[in-house]
């Protein structure tokens, strides 16, 4: 026999949990240390267990499953919405910079918006009302972003 | 019995391979052979009825949400819900060491490492914490999640292994001590209410 372990701990084990502890093992129980403190330790949980059992009072099956269910869309839904939040967060970076770079360098940036136009009104210079309509189409563009972002930021 | 069933209205036959979450019959059955026990195990593990409550719905909650392999048993089903569990537990536990440092009315004479059972029976005299305090309240948690697992569940040692993130090779030994430690403890009690009755 191993200091630490009996090659009847099984049997006895089995026979505690049964309620079946026959002559034999009593016997062998009786003159082995690892034994008797199986017996011992297996007998007292099962009291702990019986004493808690009148106790236990569980939570429906089916509020879990109904929890688990909204938990589990929720956390699709948060997977599904991903990239509009990530594509939020890069348009509002974009937005903050412009933003700064604007106010710390008012007089470049006027001139950066002043040669822009007329670059794009002098591209189209052959028919004015191309370039006109360029300009306008990318105003309405920006406002709807800027919209957009501010519904899915609110929402 | 066959646990994994694909979620209904699952789109196609490729997402149903990779998609093997419990159907809610399958979870009914499952949920009303181990929720006993599970919520016996915390309770005792944890000496804290709300808590177990708690993580005994977190626990079923999270292993709704995760894709189990279609080859898993009941048992191995039971063994990994008990590990999560057993995780929950432990950050509870992680998280209430850290608050304990930072409260202010830490004492520093409290161990962080042993998460306390019923903290109020500690304190009265050493006469009435016998009294007060079960046997089984008086081990480390690890040696109480050992002893409860091997049992009260009759898990095997593969089985606590699994449940408890120890390696199996280390359970027997740990269980060992762990038993000699409750039996040395009944004993002793057993030898004072002598004393006491004689």
């Amino acid at each position: 026999m191993n200091k630490n372990y009996c090659g009847e701990e099984q049997r006895v084990f089995d026979a505690v949990h049964a309620n079946a502890l026959d002559s034999t093992l009593k016997e062998h129980v009786a003159h082995c240390v690892i034994c008797t403190e199986i017996v011992l330790v297996a007998q007292y949980l099962d009291e702990q267990r019986r004493s808690q059992e009148s106790e236990i009072v569980l939570p429906d099956a089916g509020l879990l499953w109904w929890k688990a269910q909204l938990r589990y869309r929720d956390a699709a839904l948060a997977r599904a919405t991903r990239p509009i939040a990530l594509v939020t967060k890069a348009g509002s970076a974009a937005i903050v910079l412009a933003g700064i770079w604007f106010a710390s360098t008012p007089s470049a940036a006027r001139e950066w918006i002043i040669d822009f136009v007329q670059a794009a009104v002098l591209q189209h210079a052959t028919n004015p009302y191309w370039g006109m309509l360029a300009l306008a189409a990318g105003a309405g563009t920006v406002l709807c972003a800027v919209i957009g972002s501010l519904f899915v930021l609110r929402n | 019995m066959e646990l994994i069933a694909p979620v209904p209205g699952a789109a196609s036959e490729s997402e149903e391979a990779t998609n093997n979450r419990m159907d809610e019959d399958a979870f009914r059955i499952f949920y009303e052979k181990t929720s006993r026990s599970l919520l016996g195990y915390l309770w005792r593990v944890s000496g804290d009825r709300d808590l177990a409550d708690d993580l005994l719905q977190e626990a079923y909650c999270r292993l709704l949400s995760v894709d189990l392999a279609a080859t898993m048993g009941e048992r191995e089903t039971k063994s990994y819900l008990f590990r999560i569990a057993t995780n929950l537990l432990h950050d509870h536990w992680r998280r209430q060491r850290r608050s304990l440092f930072t409260s202010i009315f830490a004492s520093a004479g409290s161990d962080p490492q042993e998460p306390a059972i019923d903290q109020a029976a500690r304190d009265p005299a050493p006469e009435a914490q016998t009294d007060l305090r079960s046997a089984f309240d008086q081990l480390k948690a690890r040696e109480r999640q050992l002893l409860w697992l091997a049992y009260v569940e009759g898990s095997s040692h593969k089985e606590i292994a699994n449940s408890t993130g120890l390696r199996a090779g280390s359970i027997r030994l740990l269980l060992f001590r762990a038993r000699k430690k409750l039996a040395g403890l009944l004993q002793d009690r057993g030898n004072r209410i002598r004393k006491v009755k004689p």
